[in-house]
């Protein structure tokens, strides 16, 4: 049962796969669920976790027309699977039910097509990037938005991020391999560090070569999260069919795969699989060989084989959000364990439930004003902190907290790469400087 | 080893984490992974200790302490029976100076029980109640006023009235509904604990009251008056009011627990400890008489974890730390301990759903030594680094004693002494 | 004492009763009827719930099999908010002869039951719960039906054609004058005491019962009680209702009814109707047969198990009990035992309750010598709580909920009941104790089998019915023992944890085994024979 973090385990055993929906027995009515969910406390529209996971399945029929459309208030923060004591899986519930509605084509056109926009992100960031400076003009722009409000239905106001100056497989492509690498891993660096936030992924590379690994960058696509939460299933599985192509050859040759950013690793674990109903022995190969990135230092960790001994002291006190994409991994908070190890460094975990953004769900005009309310709390704990950043794992909450609070943030991977003496770039480079 | 926590704790109900907040301190590091939020969640949000003994007698246990003193003649393997009378008093005013320190206190002694009123209007022995709830002491015969609220539909102030009134309690009922609960579509015990912290809400509330107070001496509102602020909403409704306010605990989920919950949390914290939830404890790993690593389950693999010690308070039935399956027996989840439960499912029940005996398959549970660590036929420990806590313990039938927070509390502080 | 003057009177209030009422009525006979307990008590509120194509007695009853498409059609006309349309599967499982489909193809046309064979994998795509080693499978027009519901809204059929109904009115006796049965003397349970119901004729339409009725004037009918013990899922593992493609035998179909899924039945000779067992056997028979039409039924959680007695009548002695004919028998006391005004009708499925009632309702008219002509095959049956005029679907309670956004009134939040439905039974309707409520709105009828909404309906109660405290407290003990009922038999698992938070909610926060008090009322549940410490003789403690 214990991971050998030197090399892919190719020997995966398949378990039987039950959907989400089967775990709706589990429920005790306790209502746990419903005290902890952040969008049943800020909004009407959503009667809760427990009414639209497990006690709504049981009236849903895979074959008739769907009859609850709150369900998609869902933001799929997954507080309520964490807090229950018996293992529904509610978020996943949820997810598939919102895919019914649009697999019935219930979704007003406009916010299908809005939908359709926002969870591409590996599109817009082909579209944008290359223009970086005309879309970053548009996109900041008071008369840009507004249009994207008026056609989309875009809030005008969530945070968008801006578009790099240069991707960064191209960065990658530049960069000098170490000369002498033990072993090899494979990074899956997601649309977020391609497109908007290179450093994180220069970061990464950093932190592993500093550990002794060579990093490998194949081409690869966006993990099709963003589809797989507006219930676009059929487009979310081309995406995940084409990431295994590209991706399973590395994981046979007996190389893992890491990734920065939570969604991303998430997906290729066990969203994409369980959501899809995709069990093949390729997805679930690479399922079992992908990890989080501070999942996969902890286990180096737990080896005896992370490089402690010379980490520089960073003296801050900073916030840090564990992003919702945790809950579903249930690998509890391991950047806590890895940041844990920087002298000096005093980290304050939020208890907050969630930022709110949910992935795309902040971005939407109908939806906006309720992550902003969920992420009051999240919000209010940044600004008590005072730090001159926040930490958080994942590019949509970053995005969405710095936005609300004007605290920059940044992803524990830059703190570690500025321990290990890397120079980082990006707001943790000013404050260190 | 790297990576090596002093102690890991398994489950994050009272019993878990009152052995992590006992456990932790500056360098002692402690971890507490657990599947989901437990039993204080559910429960009064008061301390039972032990509210019937023998379990079928009909007036409650007046002196708990006495009554344990008792019960460990009879039943040498009780939990308190191995935890002893000095421990149960000292946890409970551990607690009891816990609690006080974040503003939220609980009152009584192991001596004394309330008989405090439930929401049908029964009587309800408990030991240690929180300061919200002891002016509805019934052991004092002033009138009440019972309020409800319209929309929400888990505390019917009506009947508990008739039957305190039934029981020489003069008690009136009031069922408010109020402009403020008619706009919203799913009102909660949560969200009303929060719309109780809002000033202005509390100000309709008393208005709405005012003119229906009539002779009542003290008011009683179901367990909502606020979360994180519940002293000061409380004690703000007594000053609106002009009278002593009680609350009285009601249909889970339980607001009242839930203060405990984030009391214990906040204390593991401030030791330095970490509480993961979400993560379901499903093996470990042993090794010459001790256990190396917990595995959890976590999307594709599962993890493990490794400390010195390991405390087990996963929960019985109902917490899920002991699991019958059809036809699979009785089994401990994590450690597969031997369990003692009657084989034919003919022995689990009796006719009654009330049965004051209890239903012998809620004893099942696991044997621990005196050192609370899990012991097997012969009384010899199994694995010499594990503790177990709570109410995975057999030999008792904390639901029918009304002894489930104490045993929890009880236990889980000497485990989380013991596990250091 | 209460005496009441009716044309006809009517015993028992189970479907065919309340079929026989209905029909009376919109026929213009003043008529009333009595039922011990209350409406649905007997077999009807305690079988599956199939709506039969035929296809079961194709083979070995096709008389049976005809005359069930033929009331299958007209009841999916006349009252298609009591059925829900799932259709049904005959399957051939691997240990079944794949033969014996052609035997059943041909009997379905020889007996009008419209059959046709589809291949395994659409079986599979539309019921991907079902065994992937089917070897055969044929659809038929199945369907699930609502016998709580329907009865009750025949009730009400009944009741706006000037028709009474009487729950709770035990009958003690027939009244014999001379060679002419006038009525029966009763009682009501409620306010104890005695009632005289004088009529012209009498119908014994006491199901299971009947047997009973008819010995208290010493006529032997010989009504043999074959005992069906059964079991639901707590979610629908299946959409479509799943049969054994073979002989009609113990644990061969699983019929889905509203949220859940019941494996049914065995079939057991019984001594008495209202005393009986629930075997351990027959549990664990249950389970093995469902998980090989389902193979994921024994990680399901199971939501309650329970028996139900088939009335079947027999003039002469047969030792299996399901080679009984399950068509009807209306027995003429005056040609049979030479008394006058008295008629008993028995046997029968609930799916030809209403030509059962015809039948029963031409041999009335005969013996008062009038001629009126039956409307129940083209009457609409009116809803006392709800729709009409369409075919109920499983996400129906969903989409009236979603729709109104009644998230807040929730009383039983597992089946969507609402306050406004329990205030509408508790004073609208004859309900007397909170099962009865159940019976009419399916409250406490899901996973956590009332233990959240039996105190929230025992409080809607006291305000709304003014009696003693005493009679809500007792009413609240009688629900939960009620449900315990049920559970106990199958009570492991996920189901027994839900038990334990049943306990600790009304042990532990409610002390409500300490209210006021009796701790059951004479309305309170009879429990099954098997199943607890007390019924085990090898018993540890």
């Amino acid at each position: 049962m214990t991971f050998n973090i030197w090399g892919a385990q190719t020997d995966i055993e398949l378990m039987p796969h039950r959907p989400a929906e089967a775990s709706l027995d589990e429920c005790i009515k306790c209502n746990i669920c419903v005290t902890a969910c952040p969008v049943t406390a800020v909004t009407d529209l959503f009667p809760g976790p427990k009414y639209e996971g497990p006690q709504a399945a049981r009236f849903r029929q895979g074959q008739q027309e769907t009859p609850d459309y709150s369900v998609d208030y869902c933001s799929g923060c997954r507080v309520c699977n964490m807090v229950c004591p018996n293992g529904v899986r509610i978020a996943e519930m949820n997810a598939r039910a919102r895919a019914t509605i649009v697999e019935q084509d219930k979704v007003p056109l406009k916010h299908k097509v809005r939908n359709n926009l926002i969870a591409r992100p590996e599109t817009l960031g082909k579209l944008g990037q290359p223009v970086y400076p005309i879309s970053n003009f548009l996109l900041g722009s008071g008369f840009g938005r507004y249009f994207a409000d008026l056609f989309f239905d875009i809030a005008p106001k969530a945070a968008l991020p801006g578009y790099a100056s240069e991707k960064f497989s191209k960065w990658a492509k530049k960069h000098e391999k170490p000369a002498q690498a033990q072993r090899k891993v494979v990074y899956f660096h997601g649309c977020s560090t391609e497109y908007y936030e290179p450093r994180v992924g220069k970061a990464a590379v950093h932190v592993l070569e500093a550990n002794g690994f060579e990093v490998l960058i194949p081409p690869q696509n966006c993990c099709g999260l963003p589809l797989l939460s507006n219930g676009e299933f059929d487009a979310a599985q081309k995406y995940h069919e084409s990431n295994i192509k590209k991706l399973i050859d590395y994981v046979k040759q007996g190389y893992v795969i890491v990734g920065t950013s939570t969604s991303c690793t998430l997906t290729l674990k066990e969203e994409a699989p369980e959501l899809l109903s995709f069990y093949t022995d390729d997805a679930m190969l690479l399922a079992g060989n992908t990890f989080d990135f501070n999942e996969f230092l902890v286990h180096l960790l737990d080896a005896g084989e992370l490089r402690t001994a010379d980490l520089r002291p960073i003296p801050l006190t900073l916030a840090y959000h564990p992003p919702c994409q945790y809950r579903a991994h249930r690998i509890g908070f391991p950047a806590l364990e890895v940041l844990d190890l920087i002298p000096e460094l005093t980290i304050i975990k939020s208890e907050a439930a969630c930022c709110g953004v949910g992935g795309t769900y902040g971005y939407k005009a109908e939806k906006y004003e309720i992550s902003m309310e969920v992420g009051r709390p999240l919000f209010e704990f940044v600004h008590e902190v005072n730090g001159p950043v926040a930490v958080c794992d994942s590019e949509t909450c970053r995005w969405h907290i710095a936005g609300a609070t004007g605290v920059p943030n940044v992803h524990p991977v830059e703190l570690l790469a500025a321990a290990y003496g890397y120079e980082v770039e990006g707001p943790l480079a000013d404050v260190l400087r | 080893m790297a990576n090596l926590k002093d102690v890991l704790v398994i489950g994050a109900g009272l019993a878990g984490l009152t052995a992590a907040w006992q456990a932790a301190g500056p360098d002692k590091k402690v971890q507490v992974l657990a599947k989901g939020w437990g039993a204080t969640h559910w429960h009064s949000g008061c301390i039972d200790l032990l509210g019937y003994w023998p379990l079928d007698a009909d007036a409650a246990v007046t002196n708990p302490l006495q009554a344990i003193a008792q019960l460990i003649q009879e039943k040498p393997q009780h939990p308190y029976a191995l935890t002893g009378l000095d421990n149960i008093v000292a946890a409970l005013s551990a607690f009891q100076d816990l609690c006080a320190e974040a503003g939220y206190p609980l009152e009584g002694t192991p001596e004394k029980n309330w008989l405090l009123p439930t929401a049908v209007g029964t009587f309800r022995p408990t030991c240690l109640a929180p300061q919200t709830m002891t002016a509805g002491d019934l052991s004092s015969d002033a009138a009440m006023l019972l309020v409800g609220f319209k929309q929400f539909v888990d505390f019917y102030p009506h009947v508990a009235a008739d039957n305190l009134t039934q029981q020489g309690i003069p008690a009136e009922y009031v069922m408010l509904d109020l402009p403020a609960l008619a706009r919203q579509h799913r009102l909660t015990s949560v969200v009303l604990a929060n719309m109780m912290e809002q000033a202005a809400f509390r100000q309709e509330v008393a208005q709405a009251l005012k003119p229906k107070l009539g002779t009542a001496a003290r008011v009683g509102f179901p367990a909502v008056l606020g979360l994180r602020e519940a002293t000061a909403v409380w004690q703000a409704m007594s000053d609106l009011l002009e009278r002593p306010v009680f609350e009285i605990p009601t249909l889970p989920p339980s607001v009242a627990g839930i203060r405990l919950h984030h009391i214990l949390r906040d204390a593991i914290q401030a030791e330095g400890g970490w509480v993961f939830d979400g993560m379901e404890a499903v093996g470990a790993e042993k090794d010459g008489g001790r256990v190396t690593a917990v595995f959890t389950e976590t999307a594709a693999r599962n993890r493990a974890h490794r400390a010195e010690n390991y405390v087990l308070s996963t929960g019985g039935i109902l917490g899920g730390g002991i699991y019958a399956s059809y036809q699979g027996g009785v089994k401990e989840v994590v450690f597969d301990l031997p369990v003692n439960a009657p084989d034919n499912h003919l022995d689990w029940f009796h006719t009654d759903f009330m049965d004051k005996r209890g239903h012998p398959i809620y004893q099942t549970g696991i044997s621990v030594n005196e050192q609370f660590q899990p012991v097997n036929g012969s009384e010899q420990p199994l694995l010499s680094n594990l503790f177990a806590a709570g109410t995975t313990l057999a030999h008792c039938e904390p639901i029918q004693e009304r002894s489930f927070e104490g045993i929890a509390l009880v236990t889980g502080y000497v485990a989380g002494r013991l596990a250091v | 004492m209460r005496t009441i003057q009716t044309e006809v009177l009517v015993i028992g209030g189970g479907a065919t009763g309340m079929g026989v009422l209905a029909d009376l009525a919109l026929r213009g006979f003043k008529a009333v009827l009595v039922e011990k307990r209350d409406l649905t008590h007997g077999t009807t509120g305690r079988y599956h719930g199939l709506l039969h194509s035929g296809g079961r007695y194709v083979v070995k009853d096709p008389k049976a099999a005809t005359e069930c498409i033929e009331e299958n059609v007209i009841l999916r006309r006349i009252m298609p908010h009591c059925i829900e349309d799932t259709g049904g599967f005959f399957v051939v499982t691997p240990w079944d002869d794949p033969d014996f489909g052609d035997t059943f193809l041909q009997a379905c046309d020889d007996t009008g039951v419209p059959s046709e064979e589809i291949d395994v994998a659409v079986m599979l795509r539309e019921e991907p719960n079902l065994n992937a080693q089917m070897q055969r499978c044929f659809r038929v027009p199945d369907g699930s039906a609502d016998s709580f519901l329907a009865t009750q809204s025949v009730a009400e059929l009944g009741r706006q054609h000037g028709a009474q109904v009487l729950n709770y009115h035990e009958v003690k006796n027939l009244i014999q004058d001379g060679d002419k049965i006038v009525g029966a003397l009763c009682h009501d349970l409620v306010r104890d005491e005695d009632v005289t119901i004088y009529a012209d004729i009498t119908v014994n339409a006491a199901g299971a019962w009947a047997g009973k009725i008819a010995g208290t004037i010493g006529i032997e009918v010989n009504i043999m009680p074959g005992k069906g013990t059964m079991i639901a899922a707590a979610h629908r593992v299946v959409n479509t209702v799943v049969n054994r493609c073979k002989m009609p035998a113990d644990g061969d179909i699983i019929v889905p009814a509203h949220t859940v899924a019941i494996i049914g039945t065995t079939d057991e000779r019984v001594a008495d109707p209202e005393h009986f067992a629930i075997e351990p056997w027959e549990v664990n028979l249950m389970m093995e047969e469902a998980a090989k039409l389902v193979p994921v039924w024994k990680e399901t959680r199971m939501l309650r198990c329970w028996g139900g007695v088939r009335p079947l009548y027999q003039e002469t002695k047969v030792a299996d009990t399901r080679d009984v004919t399950r068509a009807y028998t209306l027995l003429d006391h005056e040609t049979r035992d030479g008394v006058t005004g008295f008629i008993t009708i028995t046997g029968g499925k609930w799916t030809t309750f209403r030509q059962m009632a015809e039948v029963t309702v031409n041999r009335v008219c005969e013996k008062l010598g009038v001629e009126r002509p039956c409307t129940t095959a083209e009457t609409p049956v009116p809803n006392p709580f709800g729709h009409t005029g369409s075919y109920h679907y499983l996400g129906q309670r969903l989409a009236e909920v979603e729709k109104e956004k009644k998230f807040d009134a929730l009383i039983c939040e597992c089946e969507l009941v609402t306050r406004a439905d329990v205030e509408h039974a508790i004073t609208k309707g004859i309900a007397h104790t909170l099962d009865d409520v159940r019976r009419d709105i399916r409250l406490g009828m899901g996973p956590c089998q009332g233990g959240f909404c039996t105190y929230r309906a025992a409080g809607i109660w006291h305000e709304l019915r003014d009696d003693p405290v005493e009679v809500t407290n007792v009413t609240l003990r009688d629900f939960l023992q009620e449900r315990w009922k049920g559970l106990r038999p199958i009570l492991w698992g996920q189901q027994l944890k839900q038990e334990r938070l049943d306990e600790l909610i009304y042990l532990s926060v409610l002390n409500a085994d300490h209210l006021p008090g009796e701790t059951a009322s004479r309305l309170g549940p009879a429990m099954y024979e098997k199943g607890s410490i007390e019924d085990n003789p090898k018993a540890v403690t």
